[in-house]
């Protein structure tokens, strides 16, 4: 299946990415992308970077519009998912 | 009550500007212990001095300017100055609130609040030098954008001094007009500046020499200020908020669903990329903060490119590129950059400015309003011009920006034709950059408010970032109690000063400023978190109880009848519409009021130490019979 995946802000100059098209496998989770994914693309370490901050609430993960704060939410083909630098206010 | 207070400026500023008569009264140890400060001082001495159903722009309404007793030190982000009058926007309670360096220098001076009542005989400011008041003419001033006022009034005084003026807006008595500080931040919202306007009050400038606030315990004080900025520096959201503040925000909301467009009409915005914050990141040439605050969120962001090229100015907030921006279909940054600057140069609030024109535009797209009645302006979604126009005429009071002057409930009855339909207000104050069906505690929030559509007296952070946990923000379920803790926590954070930014992200929580209070003052119950909470549950009952004086029930706690029957179009809150009377009968419980009227119980405010306010509900009827007897 492919996801969408956007990179915002602070997190898209760690990643060096912005905006990527990826093919997953089915079942592929928030954190099969850290674990499986993002290694082969953003490199090891960077993936790993990404990992701790979001564990650390550094990372904001939205999935179709949805804040996601669990590693366990399921993707299905055709989503969106970004990740985006903690901010708050407003 | 002959306690000492410390770290409290000592005294209380009563201007009378009909008899021109400064009188300074002593900070009355019951009042800080029982209201802390700032908008807990604020609702008390609307309160006490007010009489029901005075017209706001008339001499009898009362202004009050109040700070923290932290204000002035080092506790971070503790020296905002908070502004409550009655609102001529919404004809209830107001409280608005500026950062900046005001606050401070109140504290230096002296002041812990300034009250202002009456008016003036010829357009006059006012010139506090410590003990000193003058009461100086501003004819030379009036009429005066805001920069062009703050230089004069500066030369006329102290370079060093700090001040709070009104733009040409305020003067004429634009129902949005704000009250703008020296360092371009603004109190702006609920007409502030109308009420200073109808005073002929131009500006107050403050200078202090007594810049070294006495502590009860200055050990633990500056222990707990370390403390403080230790959180703030782990907090994960302190560099996002030093780069960008509130711009940090804007797409990731918009991805949220918070962010409606068009008027409300839906929520999807062609080339919202450029609200991006690495496009936005690329404006700012300059960076800024508050008094005392290592947050420092500001940033001055420089227009580039195209016909308003070169302008350097306080950057847009997050809901200021809605109201000038989404809520017209507008993603020019620049000419949003723009809007914003002549908002502030005029005096006006950009939210309710923004959102009266985004009424405006959608009522030309219906055919309500007509080329001819907007001047031949052409309000074409997407178009920036029109919008730059508007805001013009509104804070002159010009052609058609005669009626949207009045804010968008006024001017929809003034324009009739059913444009009532098309303004997006809550008792009268227009909604902010949030859609109510996508978090309903914070929706609630809202319609709950004492100054009507604001998001900041109970931003709900486990809804809309899941912070310090993630609540379903979809679903009604729980809702009532989720929105008092909210707005109670934002009154006792407010009370003592503070912003709200660090206390939306936990970077300043109850234990926290409990500790900051109790060794700045010395006052004994401020140690005691759960009495932090109680003050601010007071304060949300007093505010309450001044608006049902002002006959506010249970019907004004509402929302526009878009959100009410339209469903929302997307995820994450895909077909769901705002269930209001569930969630306001729950939200009435948590409080312990009436559910069928939504006035505090007699129990409740007697719990809280109001007896006094009860009274005078009984006295003027607002009880129902079966109350009375509680």
């Amino acid at each position: 299946m492919r996801i969408h995946v956007e990179f915002v802000g602070m997190v898209a100059e760690k990643a060096k990415r912005k905006c990527v098209w990826l093919e997953t496998e089915v079942n592929t989770t928030v954190e099969t992308l850290f674990f499986k994914v993002f290694p082969s693309f953003l490199g090891k370490e960077v993936a790993e970077t990404l990992f701790k901050s979001f564990l650390n609430r550094e990372i904001i993960v939205v999935v179709n519009g949805t804040l996601t704060t669990e590693f366990t939410t399921m993707l299905n083909d055709g989503d969106k998912v970004y990740f985006f630098p903690m901010a708050s206010g407003g | 009550m002959s306690k000492r207070l410390y770290s409290y400026a000592g005294k209380i500023l009563w201007i009378d500007l009909t008899a021109n008569v400064a009188k300074k009264l002593d900070t009355n140890y019951k009042l800080a212990r029982d209201l802390i400060g700032a908008r807990g001082f604020g609702a008390k001495i609307l309160w006490d001095n007010l009489k029901p159903e005075v017209n706001p722009l008339t001499p009898d309404n009362i202004l009050v300017i109040s700070i923290g007793p932290l204000a002035g030190t080092t506790a971070q982000s503790f020296s905002r100055f908070f502004v409550m009058f009655k609102s001529p926007l919404t004809g209830t309670y107001f409280r608005s609130v500026g950062g900046g360096y005001f606050g401070a220098e109140m504290k230096f001076a002296g002041y812990d609040a300034i009250v202002v009542s009456g008016r003036a005989k010829k357009p006059t400011y006012l010139w506090i030098h410590d003990n000193e008041v003058e009461f100086r003419d501003a004819s030379n001033i009036w009429g005066l954008l805001t920069n062009y006022s703050t230089e004069l009034l500066l030369e006329e005084t102290d370079e060093s001094a700090r001040l709070i003026t009104i733009g040409p807006a305020g003067e004429k008595l634009v129902k949005m007009a704000s009250i703008q500080t020296d360092d371009q931040r603004s109190a702006a919202r609920g007409g502030g500046g109308t009420v200073l306007g109808s005073k002929n009050l131009k500006a107050i400038v403050v200078k202090g020499t007594k810049r070294k606030v006495e502590l009860f315990d200055e050990g633990l004080f500056k222990e707990t200020v370390k403390e403080q900025i230790e959180k703030y520096r782990k907090s994960p959201a302190f560099e996002n908020f030093r780069s960008l503040g509130t711009n940090g925000i804007v797409y990731l909301f918009y991805t949220l669903g918070h962010f409606p467009t068009y008027n409300f009409k839906q929520l999807e915005l062609e080339n919202v990329d450029r609200f991006k914050p690495e496009t936005l990141e690329t404006y700012v040439v300059k960076y800024g903060g508050c008094y005392g605050c290592a947050m420092g969120c500001w940033q001055f962001m420089k227009i580039s490119k195209g016909p308003f090229a070169g302008h350097v100015w306080d950057k847009p907030e997050y809901e200021t590129y809605w109201s000038l921006g989404g809520a017209l279909g507008i993603t020019n940054v620049e000419a949003i950059m723009y809007a914003n600057m002549l908002c502030d140069l005029y005096g006006v609030d950009t939210i309710s400015t923004g959102s009266t024109i985004a009424m405006a535009y959608e009522l030309y797209e219906k055919g309500i309003l007509t080329k001819r009645e907007t001047d031949g302006l052409e309000l074409n979604w997407g178009d920036p011009e029109p919008l730059i126009e508007l805001i013009r005429k509104i804070a002159l009071k010009e052609g058609i920006g005669r009626i949207l002057a009045e804010g968008s409930r006024k001017a929809a009855e003034l324009i009739g034709r059913g444009a009532e339909k098309y303004a997006m207000h809550i008792k009268g104050l227009e909604l902010p950059a949030y859609d109510p069906r996508v978090a309903k505690a914070h929706g609630l929030s809202l319609a709950t408010s004492p100054i009507g559509g604001s998001h900041e007296l109970g931003w709900n952070r486990y809804e809309l970032l899941g912070i310090p946990e993630k609540i379903d923000p979809v679903s009604p379920e729980g809702k009532g109690l989720i929105c008092k803790e909210a707005q109670d926590e934002t009154a006792f954070n407010e009370a003592a000063g503070g912003c709200n930014f660090p206390l939306s992200n936990l970077m300043n929580y109850d234990e926290l400023i409990a500790k900051l209070l109790y060794s700045a003052t010395g006052v004994g119950e401020f140690k005691d978190p759960k009495y932090l909470w109680m003050v601010g549950e007071r304060i949300f009952n007093l505010e309450r109880a001044f608006n049902v004086r002002e006959k506010v029930t249970r019907k004004d706690d509402t929302v526009p009848e878009r959100i009410l029957v339209t469903t929302y179009p997307r995820t994450p809150a895909k077909g769901s519409l705002f269930e209001l009377d569930k969630m306001l009968d729950e939200y009435y419980k948590a409080r312990s009021w009436d559910i069928e009227t939504g006035i505090p119980t007699r129990k409740k405010l007697e719990e809280l130490d109001l007896k006094y306010v009860a009274d005078e509900l009984e006295q003027l009827g607002c009880y129902r019979p079966r109350n009375i007897s509680k």
